[in-house]
């Protein structure tokens, strides 16, 4: 099934394209959405939203971008979005992940596991220090950096999504860059 | 290479985008500074840690998950333009009944009131009328009312 076959069988409401478009994007949709909220099941619920919202507003396509760039354009849209109307849920929910880790790790401890405990322990460390660099980042840096590094699209593409030009990504993503090992020296050098 | 330019480079290095001439000075740096090379690993871990986060796995709940919320919008969406509909037959049956019962009481007031003038011309002609003979006038003529006066 071709992209234009595939958008005439979601317009006709077809399931086979339904299922085509869904195999083919969901892992770089949730990725996608991962990469903003940095929770497996918010990603999961997200990407939902992004393929009804498909689903739902086929009819609208006009097939002036490719499909995956209007895929990955409501998957931006929607996590960011999903991220300035919870942005007091999130804290809510990392101060009980905090506390939820800090048990599961004694538990661990106790269970003597303790090189597999203090290696989650660290990671989890890593990666919140990782999130907290990448929210801090300016929105357009963050968006070049999520499409480069968590669904590993080339520079042209991620080009088209954010409707820029080739060398304005190279700039976000190395100004991206820039911040981000300038958060992490800090943090490690201490 | 000094400490302070290694770690302008740093991120760079472990993500492979030095220039030929820059990587050689980093990696000699690395060589003999075990601080700088620490670093270096704490931060190649911490950008492996995207890679972790990635999901590779094939979900088929996702695709019937999915298709059940597709048809609950579908449901939804059809009992929301039901409602619609029926809400916007009941407003025009509204303000047919306000049109109607206006129309209604229009009627009855106007009826009320054509009566009212109905009665009060009949009393004022018979009022006229009983005036008019209870006095001289019904049996005396103009011309011999001014003869009189005169």
């Amino acid at each position: 099934m071709n992209e234009q076959e595939l958008i005439i069988g979601i317009q006709q409401n077809n399931p086979l394209a339904y299922k085509v478009l869904v195999s083919k994007y969901r892992v770089s949709i949730v990725n996608t959405c991962m990469g903003f909220v940095h929770n497996n099941d918010d990603a999961h619920d997200l990407a939902q939203e992004v393929f009804l919202e498909v689903f739902q507003s086929a009819e609208k396509f006009r097939g002036d971008s490719k499909l995956s760039t209007w895929l990955y354009r409501i998957a931006v849209n929607k996590s960011l979005n999903f991220l300035r109307s919870n942005k007091k849920r999130s804290l809510m929910k990392s101060i009980e992940q905090f506390f939820k880790s800090e048990k599961n790790s004694t538990y661990e401890i106790a269970d003597s596991e303790q090189a597999s405990a203090e290696f989650d322990l660290l990671n989890s460390e890593k990666a919140r220090l990782l999130h907290q660099a990448l929210e801090s980042l300016p929105e357009n840096q963050r968006i070049a950096f999520i499409l480069s590094k968590y669904d590993d699209l080339p520079y042209g593409k991620i080009a088209e999504i954010m409707d820029v030009s080739l060398a304005s990504v190279e700039s976000l993503l190395f100004r991206a860059k820039k911040n981000l090992q300038t958060k992490l020296v800090n943090f490690y050098k201490k | 290479m000094k400490c302070n330019e290694i770690h302008n480079h740093i991120l760079f290095f472990v993500e492979k985008q030095l220039k030929a001439e820059q990587l050689q000075a980093v990696e000699l740096h690395l060589q003999t500074c075990s601080a700088c090379r620490q670093l270096a690993e704490e931060i190649s871990q911490t950008l492996d840690l995207i890679h972790l986060e990635k999901n590779n796995s094939s979900d088929d709940v996702f695709f019937e998950e999915l298709m059940l919320q597709q048809n609950e919008k579908r449901v939804q969406s059809a009992s929301t333009l039901f409602l619609a509909k029926s809400q916007k037959t009941l407003e025009v049956l509204k303000i047919a009944a306000v049109i109607s019962f206006g129309i209604f009481m229009g009627v009855l007031i106007g009826n009320k009131l054509q009566s009212n003038q109905t009665d009060f011309a009949q009393s004022e002609t018979e009022f006229v009328q009983e005036l008019f003979n209870n006095t001289d006038l019904a049996y005396e003529s103009v011309e011999e009312y001014l003869a009189e006066n005169n």
